[in-house]
């Protein structure tokens, strides 16, 4: 049968053209109705307290512009914000400290989740150290060290540890994760540092506390100026990801902006790493080396022992191990790298949600106090 | 340049647009052109190899037919390969590109790397010419095995420096170390070109079927050109024959609607199974197969059967959006995948898996060998060296080789067990399901003829093992594993993303519907509303593919 025949065996009397376009017409409702179903089916729900929907409303959310999912999370009254609104805010640094006694000696946490884990594994496998915690969700190596600076160990601590993560060490250059964290965006903000003359610089964000945030945030002139500060100051804005638009409330739009936006996090994520590791000149592993050298001279200074806690994330090597080691070495800096307790490659040693398994941590915590113990 | 970048999609449209405005033979001196670009996107240097083979093949072709070259003929080709040279060789079309404000002309230019090629594309061409005056002076047959001997050399000679040199050369250190023998290595720093293989074997078919005298050779250099470097196939195939490529090429085209819907359904469906599926479940594999950690039982048969779908959604994605291009210009490329997993034993899998080499490595490699004729053993020893090459024509590394072997000897395994079958009839159930199934639809479909279907899978799986590891080491211990730790339910290694979770029931969906209407085309059998919301839901699972981390073509590697 001819190939043209067998396709228009069912519609002899049309033409070509006239096929096409109800072609193109059902294959339109078709995906509008996708779109309509999955924005009924999969609605996401409007309260901001519900902070765990179900995977696949949170997934088509993924692609929110930024702008809009803030507005659904955020509410002028603490009590009735999203919980994740008010975390990670510089003022005040909301500081946890888990004492066993009071009369031992202290070591501080400076960084994400997974200095969070290693605090308590600390506590897990010894009762010799209170620890105190000086955390964000996700936060990046200039969020934890701007808390220090902040902080200093609260003026009483032993040792101070500075977490680096691999997985967003490209986002060093940021000043807050709702510029990079595109699917699940947090609001606080954090120092942005640079170098000058081989001089660590900083530029300080708009606003610093919840208050302020809000305050800004719903005031339009002052947001506009707020994005118009970060879009100049933070390495990873983008427009189209951060800003709303009306095709927030299509669902395959959303999907495509997801896209876009991972796309987008990739590419910039190359300005630093590739497969043969970080790149040693570029902009985030010479601020971090510099950081590395700024901590351990403060910290000492203060008389505290400054330990850097590198986590190698799976699937990066000990890529973040190479790239710190010059500055390590340099100013012989106490370290605990994650590699040397569990291969980066080897997915037995990590959760399902990225973080180490509770056995790992332990390891890494005994190393800690080893290191502790012996300087 | 991907298939599945943004850019690609704006050289496609660009392409086409210009295409439907221009004439027949302008038509193909853009696309050659287009095709040029396309492969150098990736690195134009290497573009001067395919001028190479091209020129080169086209001498050998109208030598072999004709015994002699017109003046047009020697002139036309030689001026290309120089220019070529000169263009790919010694300029820098990345610096013409990225900084051509304010850029010297001098930064251009690669120094001394245009001199050498000056100086070498006019040794080369002396060469030829002392070579045709060679040839011309020798007589009948022998100057034809002559002139195919000039092709094989080529284009072996290509494979060999680029795709084999350091396999072999390390092999040999390692296996003169090995007894005693110090030597040191003799490792060079080349860059593998993408789709080396495709492409020479690609041109190595139109000399032999010339010598052959089963196809005429083209006098018009460009259109064998456009053949060679045709871009919708040369990184990753299909393996085009000259007899049904290129006189597709060398005559007007007129697009039929049916080619167009049907094109644009397969850039749909290619688009989706690699987008959606094939980079959904990359991840996971490489998690399996690149862990330095402890593996199970259920770790190495998921990473496994992952990778087998994903090898194929990615493949047959290549081909479904190569051969959709195609037909939007108006050209039909052949089938390279006819629904492989559901073949029933070896002879069936490469009757219906990447079938343009298949057929490419019987007709050129197997059947000279031999083929069918002579004993048992002998066959069997064809069948064994037909698929060890077929192995290492897919990379330099041993486990290609062992994956070939593993091929050749279930080959051997199914013929020996098929011949025994045919000779004592009693044991000729399965045989008979097979042949009866061809008769009978509802015995093709029974539950006997899925569970020697999944049985077979099984094999097939095992050879994607011996395919994807990395070392020789990690075949044996995924192997000690699969027979140590069977049942071991701890998987370790994750989930795929969502979009291969959803797309692939429906791929699944698809493929067990064409099976059960053995008809290639039975989405054109369903309502337009059906359709529509067939593509749709392809497009969506598309869409959110996208979000995955894109993954080169498994295939652009050999």
């Amino acid at each position: 049968m001819n190939q043209l025949n067998s396709f228009t065996s069912s519609s002899e009397h049309r033409t070509p053209l006239s096929i096409a376009m109800r072609m193109a017409a059902w294959i339109a409702i078709g995906l509008l109705t996708i779109d309509v179903t999955i924005n009924l089916v999969f609605s996401y729900p409007l309260d901001p307290k519900i902070t765990s929907p179900s995977q696949l409303r949170a997934y088509f959310e993924y692609g929110r512009s930024v702008e809009a999912k803030l507005r659904r999370m955020t509410r002028q009254d603490r009590f009735q914000t999203a919980p994740i609104t008010l975390a990670g805010w510089y003022e005040p640094l909301e500081v946890v400290e888990k004492p066993a006694s009071s009369d031992n000696p202290i070591v501080t946490f400076y960084g994400m989740s997974h200095a969070v884990r290693l605090a308590e594994a600390v506590r897990r496998v010894s009762n010799q150290f209170n620890v105190r915690i000086v955390a964000a969700p996700g936060a990046t190596a200039n969020w934890a060290y701007g808390a220090y600076l902040r902080d200093r160990g609260g003026g009483k601590s032993r040792a101070a540890v500075l977490a680096f993560m691999a997985a967003n060490l490209p986002m060093i250059g940021t000043m807050s994760p709702m510029t990079w964290n595109i699917d699940a965006p947090i609001p606080y903000t954090a120092d942005r540092f640079y170098v000058e003359n081989a001089n660590l610089r900083v530029i300080h964000p708009p606003y610093t506390s919840f208050e302020e945030y809000v305050d800004t945030f719903y005031h339009p002139s002052r947001f506009a100026a707020a994005l118009d500060f970060f879009a100049k100051n933070d390495s990873m804005y983008n427009h189209f990801i951060m800003e709303t638009n009306a095709l927030d409330h299509s669902s395959l739009f959303r999907l495509v902006r997801r896209a876009y936006g991972q796309r987008f996090l990739r590419n910039m994520r190359k300005h630093s790493i590739d497969q043969s590791g970080f790149q040693p000149e570029s902009e985030q592993i010479v601020v971090s080396r510099m950081i590395v050298h700024e901590f351990t001279m403060d910290a000492r200074r203060h008389g505290m022992i400054p330990v850097i806690f590198l986590v190698n994330n799976l699937g990066y090597s000990d890529h973040l191990f190479q790239a710190l080691k010059p500055a390590l070495t340099a100013d012989k800096v106490q370290y605990v790298s994650s590699h040397s307790i569990v291969s980066p490659s080897n997915p037995r040693g990590y959760l399902p949600d990225s973080h180490f398994t509770d056995e790992v941590d332990n390891e890494l915590a005994r190393a800690l106090l080893k290191l502790i113990g012996e300087s | 340049m991907l298939f599945n970048s943004p850019e690609f999609i704006v050289f496609l449209l660009i392409v086409y647009c210009v295409y439907l405005l221009l004439s027949f033979r302008q038509q193909n001196y853009m696309l050659l052109f287009a095709s040029y670009i396309f492969y150098g996107w990736w690195d134009a240097r290497f573009l001067f190899l395919v001028a190479l083979s091209t020129t080169v093949d086209y001498w050998v072709g109208l030598m072999l037919a004709n015994d002699r070259l017109t003046c047009r003929e020697r002139v036309l080709p030689a001026i290309y390969l120089a220019i070529s040279a000169i263009a790919f060789l010694g300029l820098k079309p990345d610096v013409l590109w990225e900084n051509y404000h304010g850029a010297a002309w001098i930064d251009f230019i690669r120094i001394p790397m245009i001199q050498w090629a000056f100086w070498g594309i006019i040794g080369f061409l002396a060469f030829m010419g002392v070579a045709y005056w060679g040839l011309q002076r020798v007589k009948g047959p022998r100057r034809r095995l002559l002139c195919l001997m000039v092709s094989l050399v080529t284009q072996l000679g290509l494979l060999g420096v680029f795709k084999y040199f350091n396999f072999f050369a390390d092999s040999l250190s390692v296996a003169l170390n090995s007894i005693g023998i110090q030597s040191s290595a003799l490792h060079l720093n080349i860059i593998l070109p993408v789709g080396v293989s495709f492409y020479t074997f690609q041109s190595l078919s139109y000399t032999i079927d010339i010598y052959r005298r089963e196809l005429k050779p083209t006098n018009r250099f460009f259109d064998f050109a456009l053949f060679v470097a045709y871009f919708p196939q040369l990184q990753a195939g299909p393996i085009e024959r000259a007899r049904h490529l290129l006189p597709q090429l060398a005559t007007p085209r007129h697009p039929t609607f049916d080619q167009l819907s049907r094109g644009l359904y397969l850039i749909v469906l290619g688009f989706f199974k690699k987008v959606a599926i094939a980079d959904g479940v990359a991840p996971i594999v490489d998690q399996v197969f690149g862990t330095t950690g402890r593996v199970t039982w259920s770790d190495v048969v998921g990473g496994t059967v992952l990778f087998a779908i994903q090898i194929y959604c990615d493949f047959s994605g290549y081909t479904d959006i190569a051969r959709g291009i195609s037909k939007l210009f108006g050209i039909e490329l052949m089938v390279n995948f006819n629904q492989p997993y559901f073949s029933t034993n070896p002879q069936d899998f490469w009757r219906r898996w990447h079938i343009s080499l298949s057929t490419w490595l019987r007709d050129y490699l197997y059947v000279p060998l031999g083929g069918n004729r002579g004993d048992l053993l002998y066959v069997c020893r064809n069948l064994l060296i037909t698929m060890l090459l077929g192995g290492l024509w897919h990379g330099a590394a041993w486990n290609f080789v062992l994956w070939g072997f593993y091929q050749g000897l279930m080959l051997c395994v199914y013929r020996i067990w098929h011949n025994s079958s045919q000779v004592a009839p009693s044991r000729k159930i399965p045989e008979g399901i097979e042949l009866a199934a061809q008769k009978s639809p509802t015995l093709k479909h029974s539950l006997s003829h899925f569970a020697i279907i999944a049985v077979f899978f099984v094999f097939t799986c095992y050879g994607w093992l011996l395919f994807r590891a990395h070392s020789l080491e990690q075949i044996i211990e995924f192997t000690s594993v699969l027979f140590t730790d069977f049942g071991n339910t701890d998987y370790g290694a994750g989930l795929p993303r969502l979009s291969s979770l959803l797309g692939l029931p429906l791929l699944v969906a698809m493929e067990l519907v064409q099976f059960w209407k053995s008809d290639a085309h039975w989405y054109q059998r369903f309502s337009m509303v059906l359709r529509g919301l067939l593509i749709a839901a392809m497009i969506t699972i598309t869409i959110m593919g996208m979000s995955n981390e894109p993954a080169q073509f498994i295939y652009f590697q050999f």
